[in-house]
């Protein structure tokens, strides 16, 4: 007979048992959580379109980063912010592979906190990581080092915290992927920071780099949505404008057709709009705000070039998300003579290189307009997407189906295969 | 893994198909020998301890395996129950009569890439009171009691608790998980020894490195005491797996290494043989050239089957045993001593029933001024290049009162046949019944006596060559009488030389000449300005410390803590100085 039996039991202290057993609740944990099925939960990283953005801008501007260096290597540095499925790092493995690299990854995935969310769809996830990281671990196309972390990209930007001291003992990485689902001045539940702050947490962590390195940002634009970093585009753009009207106000006109002479007026317009110009804009400005923060680092410059730009539609019926990629190139380090005071002259090189990102801002380009152009590139995307997909686990013909009613963008996989034959 | 060696693992965890013809069929073992890998290496688990041990840390696991050449993987899901003998827990044991251990699920994915290969075992719900072990979390909450204690003015309570901070860490979050929303914020920043851009083949040296910088604070650091217990975890697996060593290992040491080599004799009374270690030789190499039969130490050769590489949280496990020179008397050995043997009793006249099989092992005894950390005293047993359990400072029991010298051997035994019978289910412990437990430990004991034989010898002589120096040492009634406590209940072991510095700084310089230093500035029972009676207080704090010492009272202490008790001693003695 138990002590229970017979009504003397202790009082139950829940912070003990929590301490030991961890969740209290029954059996549901213990589960088996059902890996056999495929999967059939679809997200806007599953539409075609993210799949120009993997090959055309992370895997290939990967690549020629790595081709491009003095010294190879065998491992690739990779910040990023992977689903359970690791979509993202299964490319670029996929890509590195092929010329004997492998990756040692970084990164956040919030969703992987086993006190959040539904148990089921967490189990489902944690189990999709769990196969997702071992398949490319015993494809030797990551390293034993390769780690996800269950925190916030955003806890970064906070002093103290795991997240930031995590990234603290980190060296510096080859490859920055912020592929953020949302804009940059998303605060997360909780937080006082946003993810423009982690952003720059980023940017001084890398800031003692000596080699090229890639910084990937896929981010929501919308004029409601700018916040504190779209008054910092904003401010950044002023100022080039104040030290370079006619270079710099020609080339920022051009790139959102407007009238240099009634350019403040246009750029207001714009920042204002929800068409080409306004991304051209947010793209010169985030882009301006990366050189002014490279041009502040007296001792440690570097130089910031737009590699590629795509926009494309998830929420609206505009593009609506911009996929930025920027090469930054560190240069080498100034030393100021012991006598130079508090005034020093820096080389005034900024403004110039402002014209060339406006200019290479003027060829953003629209993907879903692309897509619909070029039946190429429509066709690779749909074969890679599902292929991609495959590998992860994913139900095909239900991601056809999604995909055939998608409320943006559908697409019909066999409507390509006819149009290909 | 197929899915018969899966499924024959999940069914008998706690029983492994290794080194058994089973294992054959399985694929586990070489085809031809079920003790080797199907590459040839001798094969380490045996019991299944090893998945075992993986269903104590989490109650969910998974295991992802996948074969060469096929083109599935396999992913095992597993749920355990803690294992009950309360029948009123478990209706469904009580209808049929049978325990159930748990739930499994095995699913097959497809894949195209055949050539990919290996298992995983991924633990995916640590237990709650594993995490809080491995992050130390009671020291760190008793330390937060402390401070707290201190900041509200309760000196009293304060001083009640004893537990310190570890000096070197991976950090502390006090309110881990309270806040559902919300970062993880650090109570206390990670103080590791090694900064982010060190390679990870560089990150063990390191941790060594920084243990060894406690040798300033305490006459034998220790790992409890200068790391929490992630850093001390990946300390111990470094010693458990057969993984190279941090510098060198002990029979690839040559001449720069400043040590005297000696062949350990088999003979019941023998006597070892000093080798030459000429420069450029290694001790294998010095072995095989100048000891009868020209032996080869085989351990740490090339592995034929490729070594292995084990890297923990980007740090690469290597032995965590260095063998260069501590010096502790100032006027001590001016070199380590290196003694190595190999034994391979006959046993062929024995009857086979009870020799319990064939043993043949090589080891070396590592003699040093002192033993850094504290935890490498001792004799250390790998069997197939890995250990379970840690150094035994006991050496196997050995009964001679050496105090002193014990506590400055390091000795591994590496074992290439045998004893494996005779380790207990634990895989910590020997069952000391067995008779190859008794023949290992019947060498190691003659190989300790060899060693402090030949210690004693070389030292004795050293000292003889110093009589002169010795001899205008006068010594005070007060210092004889503490020599003669000494040697009363430490034997021929010479006495620690203590010295009173003038400051912290030059007292830490003292301590690395081998000095047991104090701080005047740190005991005000020693700060007094007449010349004469300074001489004579310091003359009585040196014996003072020597007495105790000879008890064993200061052993363990940081070098702060025995100023401290020191000065409270000779404060109940001495007139205090004027303020």
């Amino acid at each position: 007979m138990s002590a229970q039996d017979h009504g003397t039991s202790e009082p139950e202290n829940e912070e003990d048992l929590r301490a030991i057993f961890g969740q209290l609740v029954g059996a549901d944990i213990d589960a088996p959580s059902g890996l056999a099925s495929k999967r059939r939960g679809f997200l806007p990283w599953h539409h075609p379109v993210k799949q120009v953005v993997r090959d055309r801008q992370w895997a290939d501007l990967t690549v020629r980063l790595i081709k491009a260096r003095a010294t190879q290597g065998d491992t690739l540095r990779y910040f990023t912010l992977p689903g359970a499925d690791l979509l993202d790092v299964r490319v670029l493995a996929e890509k590195c592979s092929a010329i004997n690299v492998r990756i040692e990854y970084f990164g956040f995935n919030s969703g992987y906190v086993a006190a959040q969310g539904d148990l089921t769809e967490l189990n489902e996830d944690q189990g999709a990581w769990i196969s997702a990281e071992s398949a490319l671990r015993q494809a030797n196309r990551i390293t034993g080092d390769a780690v996800i972390l269950p925190d916030r990209l955003e806890d970064i930007a906070i002093n103290n915290s795991q997240a930031a001291e995590q990234l603290r003992l980190r060296d510096i990485f080859d490859v920055v992927n912020i592929d953020a689902c949302d804009h940059l001045a998303y605060k997360p539940t909780g937080r006082d920071v946003c993810t423009f702050d982690a952003l720059n947490a980023i940017l001084k962590h890398q800031m003692v780099a000596k080699r090229p390195w890639l910084l990937f940002i896929t981010t929501r634009v919308h004029p409601d949505l700018l916040g504190q970093p779209g008054l910092e585009f904003q401010r950044a753009i002023s100022e080039n404008l104040r030290a370079s009207a006619e270079q710099f106000g020609g080339a920022l006109a051009e790139a959102i057709g407007a009238d240099p002479t009634r350019l403040l007026a246009a750029l207001a317009g714009a920042w204002a709009s929800t068409d080409s110009s306004f991304l051209k804009l947010y793209t010169i400005g985030l882009g301006k705000f990366l050189l002014q923060f490279f041009h502040a680092q007296p001792n440690l410059p570097a130089l910031v070039e737009l590699a590629s730009a795509y926009a494309y539609r998830v929420h609206g019926d505009q593009p609506d998300m911009l996929a930025l990629a920027f090469r930054i190139s560190p240069e080498a380090q100034r030393a100021f003579p012991a006598n130079a005071g508090g005034v020093t002259v820096v080389p005034s090189l900024e403004p110039q290189r402002a014209v060339k990102l406006a200019e290479r801002a003027q060829r953003l380009q629209d993907l879903d307009r692309a897509m619909e152009a070029e039946p190429d590139l429509r066709s690779e995307a749909l074969r890679n997407t599902e292929s991609l997909l495959r590998s992860a686990n994913y139900d095909e013909q239900a991601w056809r189906d999604w995909l055939a009613a998608h409320p943006q963008r559908p697409m019909t996989v066999d409507e390509v295969v006819v149009e290909l034959s | 893994m197929s899915h018969q060696t899966l499924s024959r693992l999940l069914h008998s965890i706690g029983g492994s198909a290794k080194r058994r013809e089973e294992g054959q069929e399985l694929g586990v073992t070489a085809k031809d020998d079920a003790d080797r890998t199907p590459k040839g290496r001798l094969l380490i688990g045996k019991i299944g301890i090893g998945l075992f041990s993986v269903s104590q840390l989490a109650r969910k696991f998974r295991i992802v395996t996948k074969v060469k050449g096929e083109s599935y993987r396999l992913i095992a899901e597993i749920s355990l129950r803690a294992y009950s003998e309360d029948d009123s827990d478990d209706d469904e044991s009580e209808a049929d009569d049978s325990f159930i251990s748990g739930d499994v699920l095995i699913t097959r994915e497809h894949t195209n890439d055949t050539s990919a290969h290996g298992t995983d075992v991924v633990l995916d719900d640590v237990k709650p009171r594993v995490r809080d072990l491995l992050r130390s979390a009671d020291r760190w909450r008793s330390v937060d009691e402390k401070a707290a204690a201190v900041a509200r003015g309760d000196f009293e309570f304060a001083a009640t608790i004893r537990t310190e901070a570890p000096v070197y860490h991976s950090g502390w979050i006090a309110d881990l998980g309270v806040r559902e929303d919300g970062a993880d914020i650090l109570s206390r920043p990670p103080n590791l020894p090694w900064g982010a851009s060190d390679p990870a083949g560089s990150r063990m040296g390191k941790l060594m490195d920084a243990v060894e910088r406690e040798f300033t604070k305490f006459e034998r650091p220790d790992l409890a005491n200068t790391l929490d217990t992630y850093l001390e975890t990946i300390w111990t697996l470094a010693l458990s797996v057969p993984v190279g060593y941090v510098d060198k290992h002990p029979f690839e040491l040559t001449s720069d290494a400043s040590v005297r080599l000696f062949w350990i004799s088999n003979e019941t009374r023998g006597q070892a043989q000093e080798l030459d270690l000429p420069p450029g030789k290694t001790v294998r190499l010095a072995v095989k050239e100048q000891v009868k039969g020209n032996p080869d130490l085989l351990d740490g050769a090339a592995d034929p089957a490729g070594g292995f590489k084990v890297t923990l949280d980007g740090v690469e496990l290597k032995r965590p045993i260095r063998f260069k020179f501590i010096r502790t008397e100032r006027r001590g050995l001016e070199k380590t001593m290196l003694f190595v043997g190999r034994y391979a009793p006959n046993l062929h006249r024995v009857d086979r029933n009870v020799t319990g099989g064939g043993l043949e092992l090589e080891g070396y005894l590592f003699w040093n001024g002192r033993v850094v950390p504290k935890e490498n005293n001792g004799v250390l047993i790998r069997i197939r290049g890995s250990s379970g359990a840690l150094f035994d400072p006991t050496f196997f029991k050995y009964q001679i009162s050496e105090q002193t010298r014990l506590r400055q051997i390091t000795s591994e035994l590496f074992i290439q046949r045998g004893l494996d019978a005779a380790l207990n289910i634990d895989r910590e412990s020997f069952n000391f019944s067995h008779p190859h437990v008794q023949l290992v430990t019947l060498w190691l004991h003659r190989a300790i006596r060899q060693l402090t034989n030949k210690h004693k010898d070389l030292s004795g002589r050293a000292r003889e060559n110093r009589r002169d120096e010795e001899a205008a040492d006068l010594r005070s009634a007060v210092a004889t009488y503490a020599e003669t406590v000494w040697r009363s209940h430490r034997g021929s072991e010479p006495p620690p030389e203590v010295t009173i510095s003038p400051d912290v700084f030059r007292a830490q310089e003292a301590r690395q000449q081998g000095y047991i230093a104090y701080s005047r500035h740190e005991m005000p029972s020693l700060a007094v300005h007449q010349s004469a009676v300074r001489t004579d207080r310091d003359s009585r704090a040196k014996a003072l410390v020597q007495v105790l010492s000879a008890f064993g009272v200061l052993d363990d202490r940081s070098y702060e803590e025995q100023q401290i008790m020191i000065d409270a001693i000779l404060r109940i003695f001495f007139e205090m100085p004027a303020q």
